[in-house]
């Protein structure tokens, strides 16, 4: 065969985020090389320094949009890409700096920076589906290596791919981590996170905290019951505040 | 003794060193002993080293949406209700790879491919685990669509049970006819004598059960022995405190399809499937294809994919997948495979985050087939 096939250009790009998504990426060692043979990296600050214009097969965009360059930036993004994947609890719903949305953004920046008016943050902290249009999301704090690479390999080989819309739950009875709800009467959020992390908190024996954003049919109203006040409201400010920013939460 | 005569003798008593022997007989066997121990705050059934690792003087407390061991001022090694997780898990595997397909000279080719199954003797099954086994039997091996992996998964499995002597408050077995006394369906029967670790009658299932039995060092149990056996299943049976009412279940079941009942569960279900996967005799698997890869996986009704169709899910809702449950546990059950999905164990209800009570829910229903008010 002499005609090279064909490989799909991948963009991975960064908005208000800690890297941690794209650290995942890299993470994936071995399996990386296999990406890296099946894409043509085409734009990834994190890994290389070598930058190939757009137009791009697949972008995949880590952290929520922050401020008017992240604004600009998440649309070039979108009219440069076939396919945007928002990666990430940042790119997905804002994330954890999306806290400030329930605060006055001003004040932060004054009691934080030195000089408050260098700063150019919009009042809200919002997911890159607030901006354009996102094929995909791939939830978790941060995502899961194997659903990364469940997912690009789906996409490459023309699949549909596969994510679940169910609880934790059914990941902890798959590995057989015993419930921390039920044993401990921990206030594990698993009941009422979507699932995809393969119950990797509750697997070393600690309750879930929610990083992958409520799942379908999210039953609050038990979990307030099963948390008991106290604990509910505390491990609810995460699931809603970090996980769940109101989409379209600024004009 | 010939192999048929193991039925008619007075069962023998095995003593705690002659236990002990157990793991080394049956490794002879080319079997490893799975059986109960204490990990991560729950019996579990888990692969043990020998009868060091069993639970010995733990006991477990349930209460509906709550498990708890503490320790008990004897020395019993079986001194608990049942393990957390049941035979499933080691008989129906949660994700087992059953084919792979790959490119041969061109063309796709697919092969058997399939997880190494494991022989091993399953220890410390209680009747209810039993008849959950003979349950799944009638699923799994239907004759024209037996699954590969469970048939060969049971083929491999010796099991031992040993008798209930401490129900838990949420066990209801006398009521669906499994329990607390272990009748068949074992390779071999314990019944541990008070003050426990220390004595067991052991009763013989099969030909296999009696091969290993006749490599152990057993001595006749005595008069009193014998006695004492079955005074212990007796207090077992009068421990019982829990009941499912079955008669007329299946009937309110179907007549209350559109009771507001269900949404009143609903307010308390998180739809986790916690329920399903506890349970003993839930068999749903989904196939899923991950790149070259055939798996079966662990299901549950309580997925909204699970009735996904075209253009959304059959039941969506919490309320219709608790109603769908249920219904078919405790009624359509019997229609389809001839005995209700049910033994009594209340798994689901003790590893319910929520606490929902099946035999509750089956009461209330019932209460609003026969008109009470609400």
């Amino acid at each position: 065969m002499n005609a090279q096939p064909y490989r799909p250009t991948l963009a991975v790009w960064k908005l208000a985020s800690c890297d941690g998504c794209q650290l995942t990426l890299l993470d994936c060692e071995d399996d990386l090389l296999e990406i890296a043979g099946a894409v043509t990296i085409a734009h990834f600050p994190e890994a290389t320094s070598n930058k190939q214009p757009g137009p791009y097969d697949i972008s995949l965009v880590e952290g929520s949009v922050a401020n008017p360059a992240t604004a600009a930036l998440v649309q070039q993004i979108r009219s440069e890409s076939k396919v945007v994947v928002a990666i990430g609890a940042c790119a997905t719903s804002g994330g954890v700096q999306a806290l400030r949305n329930f605060a006055d953004v001003e004040a932060y920046k004054s009691s934080v920076y030195p000089y408050p008016e260098w700063i150019e943050a919009t009042p809200d902290c919002l997911p890159v589906s607030s901006f354009v249009k996102v094929d995909y999301e791939l939830r978790g704090c941060p995502i899961s290596a194997k659903q990364l690479l469940e997912f690009l390999r789906a996409v490459l080989s023309g699949e549909k791919p596969r994510f679940p819309t169910y609880s934790v739950c059914t990941e902890c009875k798959l590995r057989g981590v015993t419930c921390l709800a039920v044993s401990r009467g921990e206030s594990c959020m698993g009941p009422i996170t979507q699932a995809g992390c393969g119950a990797l908190c509750p697997g070393f024996n600690r309750g879930c905290y929610g990083c992958f954003g409520p799942c379908e049919e999210a039953n609050v109203e038990a979990y307030k019951k099963l948390a008991g006040a106290h604990d509910a409201v505390r491990r609810l400010k995460m699931i809603v505040t970090n996980f769940e920013t109101p989409k379209g939460a600024t004009q | 003794m010939s192999k048929l005569d193991f039925h008619t003798q007075d069962p023998p008593i095995l003593e705690a060193e002659a236990f002990g022997t157990l793991w080394r007989v049956l490794n002879d066997f080319g079997y490893q002993v799975v059986g109960p121990a204490l990990r991560d705050g729950a019996i579990r059934l888990v692969p043990l080293e020998s009868a060091d690792d069993l639970p010995r003087g733990i006991r477990d407390l349930q209460t509906p949406g709550n498990y708890r061991t503490s320790s008990r001022d004897d020395g019993y090694l079986f001194g608990y209700s049942h393990v957390a997780d049941g035979a499933k898990r080691w008989l129906l595997r949660p994700r087992t790879t059953l084919w792979r397909i790959s490119r041969r000279d061109g063309q796709p080719t697919i092969e058997e491919s399939r997880d190494p199954v494991p022989k091993v003797a399953l220890l410390g099954l209680r009747a209810c685990d039993l008849k959950a086994i003979e349950i799944l039997d009638r699923v799994m091996l239907r004759e024209s669509r037996a699954d590969t992996d469970y048939a060969e998964c049971r083929e491999q499995t010796l099991l031992i049970a040993v008798n209930c002597e401490w129900p838990s408050s949420l066990c209801f077995c006398e009521s669906m006819g499994a329990g607390p006394q272990a009748t068949g369906g074992f390779d071999l029967c314990l019944t541990e004598l008070p003050p426990g670790g220390d004595r067991f009658l052991v009763e013989v299932g099969s030909p296999k059960g009696h091969e290993i039995l006749s490599r152990l060092n057993t001595r006749p149990a005595t008069t009193n022995e014998l006695h004492e056996s079955k005074k212990v299943i007796a207090r077992a049976k009068g421990s019982l405190r829990k009941r499912l009412e079955t008669r007329g279940l299946t009937q309110a079941l179907y007549s209350g399809v559109e009771d507001d009942h269900w949404e009143r569960v609903a307010g308390r279900c998180f739809a986790c499937g916690n329920c399903t996967f506890s349970c003993p005799t839930c068999f749903c698997c989904d196939y899923q294809d991950l790149g070259e890869i055939h798996q079966r996986v662990w299901d549950t009704c309580f997925h909204s994919e699970f009735s996904g169709l075209h253009g959304g899910a059959v039941r969506g809702s919490r309320a219709s997948k608790y109603r769908h449950w249920i219904t078919h546990k405790l009624a359509s059950w019997q229609e389809q495979f001839q005995t209700l999905g049910c033994v009594g164990c209340g798994r689901c209800i003790a590893w319910c985050p929520a606490g929902i009570d099946l035999t509750e829910e089956a009461r209330a229903l019932v209460g609003v087939a026969q008109g009470d008010t609400k």
